[in-house]
C-alpha cells in the first residue's frame, strides 16, 4: 500500500501564499503517484489533526519563519514523524544567515563580507554612529536583508549612504537582526543538492532578472525573469559552485535536498549568499526548474524527495 | 546548450499597456493579513450578514418563479426599465431627480469607471484626482495613461482653491473625479461650499465632473449635503452602486448622465459584456421594491456608528500623540495621518506579525504620496476586534517611531 502523506503549507509566515502554491503543486503531483494526501493549512489544529489522522510521512511545503526555522522540523521529531527535508539544526542554522554565514566563514566557504545589527543595538547602544564606518568598509553598494526571511522581502540593495538606515527599518520590519553585506556584481545562480549518502547536485540555475534585481516581483510574476539552464558560465566556473554547494550542504549537514544561492563575482568566485532548506516548488521555481534540466519531472522530484524522507 | 526559460512563453503577445501589470508584495503580504489570528482593517467589505436571509431568497425565488425565462436571457444593454424606475427612487432619496433614459446600469461602479476612461481619455489627457483617491478609480484611470494631477484633501474635501489656482495656471482637465461623501479611504465628506465652487470651476475652465457616491446614504451622524449631480446636470457624471447599501456581490452599479454620454458609454458597455446580468438586475429590481435596501441602511447605520467611535476611542488611546485621524459621518473608512517621517508600507510586515493589518497609504496617490498614511476600514471587524487590533497597531506604530529615532532617521529633517 502506498503512504499517505502529509502536505504542510501556508501557515503564519509572509511567504503564506507562496507556501499555498508550493504545497497545492506538490500535493497534487503527489496524487499522481497514488499517495494517499492530505492537504493541511497549518494552524492551531495542526498536531491534533497529525495525532488523529496518522500520516507516514510529512510533506513540508512551508517556507519562511516557523517552515524553514527548525520550528516545524523539532515539532514533528517530537512526534515520531518521518518529514521531508533537513532536519532542526541544520534548518535552524540555514535560516539564519548570520549564523550560516560565519560557518561559511570558517570552514572557508566564500560568502560576501558583512556585518549583522539587531534592533537593540540600534535601540538601546547607539549602533546608528556606526553606518558610516560600516558604508567605509563595505562600500560603495551594499545589500541591507533581514538575517531570517525568504523571497528577497525585506531587502535593499543601497547605493548612497543617506539610504542606510532607511533601508535598515525595511529590514527591521521583518526580523530583529539585519546583515549589511557588500554587493557583489556578478551572475546569480542557484545550485541544488539531493541525496542521502550518494549526493548529486542538479544543473546550477542562472537568474536574469529584468529588473536587474531578483526581488519579489521578479520571483513570482512569470516573464519577469529568464533563467539559464545549466548557467552560462566557464566548466571550470560551474565546478567550483557545485562544488561549493556541496560543501555548504555538508557543513550544515543537511538531509535529502539544499538549495544554495550562490553569486558568481567577476574574479570567478562563487559566493555563497544563503542555503535554503525548503527550496520553492512554485511554477516559476528554481528547484524544479533544475530538476527539470536533469530530466527529473516535477513528479519525480516530488517522489524522490519523499523517498529519501521515508528512507526507501 | 544553454537556453532562457521565461515560464511565459506568450510574453512577447501582451500589449505595452499591460505590461504594469504585475505580482505585487504587498497584495501577498496582504494574503498573510488573510489568517484567521490576523484582525484586518485592510478590506472595504460591507457587512452583509445585515441582510435578512429569509426576505433575500424569498426575492431571488420570486424572480425565477416569475419569470425565469426573461430573467435568464439578454437583455438592453442600457439596463432594465424596472431597475432603473427602481433606482430613481433610490437617487430620489438623496435629493437628485433622474429620467431612465439618463441612466446606464453597469455591472459594479468599477466598469462605469473602466467605461469612463475609454471614452474620455487620450494618452497624456489631463484629470484631477482628489489625492487621497479610490484606488479602483486609479488602476481604471491608469489603463488610459493620462497625466494626474493630484489635489489634496483636508477635513472639507477636495482643496478647491488648490485646483483653482492650477487651473489658473493653466492646468486642462477633460474632468475631475471626486468622492464627495464619506471618502474611500479619506473618510472626510465635500462641504457644500466647496460642491459649488467646483460646479463654477467646472463651468468657467470647462470640464467634467465625475462624481462617485456609493456611501452617501450610510451616513449615522450630522445632516445629508446635496450630491453635486443634485445641483448641476449637464457637466457631471453621476455613479451610484447598490454594493454598500445592499450587495457587492450583486455586481450592480449605474451612471446617471447627460444623454450623449448615457449613449457613448452603451456602444462601449456592448462591446464590454454586452449587458449585466439580467437575473441580478430582476433580483436587486425586487430587494429595491421590498425596500429592503433602507431597512438594509436602518440596520447598518448603528452598527457602523458603533464601530467607528469603538475605533476612534482606541485611536485615542493606543496611538501616540502626533497621529491624526478623520473621523468620519458615515462610509466605512478611518483615514490615519502619522508623524511625516513614517513609512507604513514599511511596519506592514511588522503589524502582520503582530496580527493586524490595514493599507498602506501609497497605494491611494496617482502622485505617489501618502507613505506616512494609512486606511483603516471599521465597517467588518467587531468592537472587541477593533480595540484589541488597534491596540496592537499602536504597539507597531510606537516601535517603528522609536526604531527611526533610534536609526538617527529624524536628523536628516
Amino acid at each position: 500500500m502506498k503512504s499517505k502523506i502529509a502536505v504542510l503549507m501556508g501557515g503564519r509566515s509572509l511567504e503564506r501564499s507562496v507556501s499555498l502554491k508550493s504545497g497545492r503543486r506538490v500535493a497534487q503531483a503527489l496524487r499522481g503517484r497514488g499517495f494517499s494526501v492530505l492537504e493541511i493549512d497549518v494552524n492551531e489544529l495542526l498536531v491534533p489533526t497529525l495525532l488523529e489522522q496518522k500520516p507516514d510521512l510529512v510533506y513540508i511545503a512551508l517556507h519562511g519563519k516557523y517552515g524553514e526555522d527548525g520550528t516545524i522540523q523539532e515539532l514533528l521529531e517530537l512526534m515520531g514523524i518521518p518529514f521531508t527535508g533537513p532536519g532542526p539544526l541544520s534548518s535552524i542554522i540555514g535560516f539564519n544567515k548570520i549564523l550560516s554565514k560565519e560557518l561559511f566563514k570558517r570552514h572557508g566557504i566564500p560568502t560576501p563580507r558583512y556585518y549583522a545589527l539587531s534592533a537593540p543595538t540600534f535601540e538601546g547602544m547607539g549602533a546608528a554612529k556606526l553606518l558610516d564606518p560600516i558604508w567605509g568598509k563595505l562600500g560603495p553598494r551594499l545589500v541591507v536583508k533581514p538575517s531570517a526571511q525568504g523571497s528577497a522581502l525585506g531587502l535593499s540593495i543601497v547605493s548612497n549612504k543617506s539610504d542606510m538606515a532607511s533601508a535598515i527599518l525595511s529590514a527591521l520590519g521583518y526580523d530583529d537582526k539585519v546583515l549589511i553585506e557588500e554587493f557583489i556584481d556578478g551572475c546569480e545562480i542557484a545550485v541544488s543538492v539531493i541525496g542521502d549518502q550518494d549526493l548529486s547536485v542538479l544543473p546550477p540555475v542562472e537568474i536574469v532578472p529584468e529588473s536587474g534585481f531578483f526581488d519579489f516581483d521578479s520571483r513570482y510574476t512569470p516573464g519577469k525573469t529568464e533563467y539559464f539552464v545549466p548557467a552560462r558560465l566557464e566548466e571550470k566556473v560551474l565546478k567550483e559552485a557545485e562544488r561549493m554547494a556541496l560543501e555548504a550542504h555538508k557543513l550544515l549537514g543537511c538531509k535529502d535536498i539544499s538549495r544554495v544561492d550562490i553569486i558568481v563575482g567577476k574574479d570567478s568566485v562563487p559566493y555563497v549568499l544563503e542555503l535554503n532548506v525548503s527550496p520553492g516548488m512554485t511554477e516559476t521555481s528554481l528547484l524544479p526548474i533544475a530538476a527539470e534540466a536533469a530530466g527529473i519531472s516535477f513528479g519525480d522530484l516530488v517522489e524522490r524527495l519523499v523517498r529519501l524522507a521515508l528512507g526507501e | 546548450m544553454s537556453s532562457g526559460i521565461t515560464f511565459d512563453p506568450y510574453a512577447s503577445f501582451y500589449s505595452s499597456s499591460s505590461h504594469h501589470l504585475r505580482s505585487s508584495e504587498i497584495r501577498d503580504l496582504m494574503s498573510a493579513g488573510g489568517r484567521g489570528d490576523v484582525i484586518s482593517f485592510a478590506g472595504g467589505l460591507p457587512f452583509t450578514e445585515s441582510l435578512p436571509a429569509g426576505e433575500v431568497s424569498d426575492a431571488m425565488l420570486q424572480v425565477l418563479k416569475e419569470s425565469h425565462a426573461e430573467a435568464l436571457q439578454y437583455c438592453e444593454t442600457e439596463g432594465r426599465m424596472p431597475l432603473k424606475r427602481a433606482l430613481i427612487k433610490v437617487m430620489a432619496s438623496e435629493g437628485i431627480t433622474a429620467e431612465e433614459n439618463h441612466i446606464l446600469i453597469t455591472t459594479g461602479s468599477q466598469q462605469a469607471l473602466d467605461l469612463l476612461a475609454r471614452i474620455f481619455i487620450d494618452p497624456s489627457d489631463s484629470i484631477v484626482v482628489e489625492g487621497p483617491t479610490y484606488v479602483g478609480a486609479l488602476s481604471a484611470f491608469r489603463a488610459a495613461m493620462p497625466n494626474f494631477t493630484t489635489i489634496p484633501l483636508d477635513h472639507m474635501g477636495m482643496d478647491v482653491d488648490i485646483l483653482s489656482r492650477e487651473l489658473k495656471n493653466g492646468l486642462k482637465p477633460k474632468f475631475a473625479y471626486v468622492v464627495p461623501n464619506f471618502h474611500n479611504p479619506a473618510g472626510v465628506t465635500m462641504s457644500a461650499p466647496r460642491r459649488k465652487r467646483l460646479i463654477e470651476l467646472a463651468e468657467e475652465y470647462d470640464f467634467l465632473i465625475i462624481e462617485d457616491n456609493p456611501y452617501g446614504l450610510l451616513r449615522f451622524d450630522g445632516e445629508p449635503l446635496l450630491p453635486i449631480v443634485a445641483l448641476e446636470k449637464t457637466r457631471v457624471v453621476y455613479l451610484g452602486t447598490l454594493s454598500k447599501i445592499v450587495s457587492p456581490g450583486i455586481r450592480i452599479g449605474w451612471v446617471n448622465a447627460p444623454l450623449p454620454i448615457i449613449d457613448r458609454l452603451a456602444i462601449l458597455k456592448q462591446s464590454a459584456d454586452l449587458c449585466s446580468s439580467s437575473l441580478n438586475q430582476m433580483f436587486a429590481e425586487r430587494l429595491i421594491s421590498r425596500d429592503l435596501w433602507k431597512k438594509n441602511i436602518n440596520n447598518l447605520k448603528p452598527i457602523y456608528k458603533s464601530r467607528k467611535d469603538a475605533m476612534i476611542r482606541s485611536l485615542e488611546k493606543h496611538f501616540p500623540s502626533e497621529c491624526r485621524w478623520t473621523n468620519p459621518e458615515g462610509g466605512l473608512f478611518i483615514w490615519v495621518t502619522l508623524p511625516e517621517y513614517l513609512d507604513t508600507t514599511k511596519m506592514l510586515p511588522l503589524a502582520i506579525e503582530s496580527g493586524v493589518a490595514f493599507v498602506p497609504g501609497v497605494a491611494f496617490f496617482a502622485d505617489g504620496s501618502g507613505a506616512n498614511m494609512m486606511r483603516l476600514n471599521f465597517s467588518f471587524p467587531t468592537e472587541p476586534q477593533i480595540s484589541e487590533g488597534i491596540m496592537r497597531l499602536g504597539k507597531v506604530v510606537e516601535r517603528e517611531i522609536s526604531l527611526y529615532h533610534s536609526l538617527g532617521l529624524n536628523n536628516s529633517h
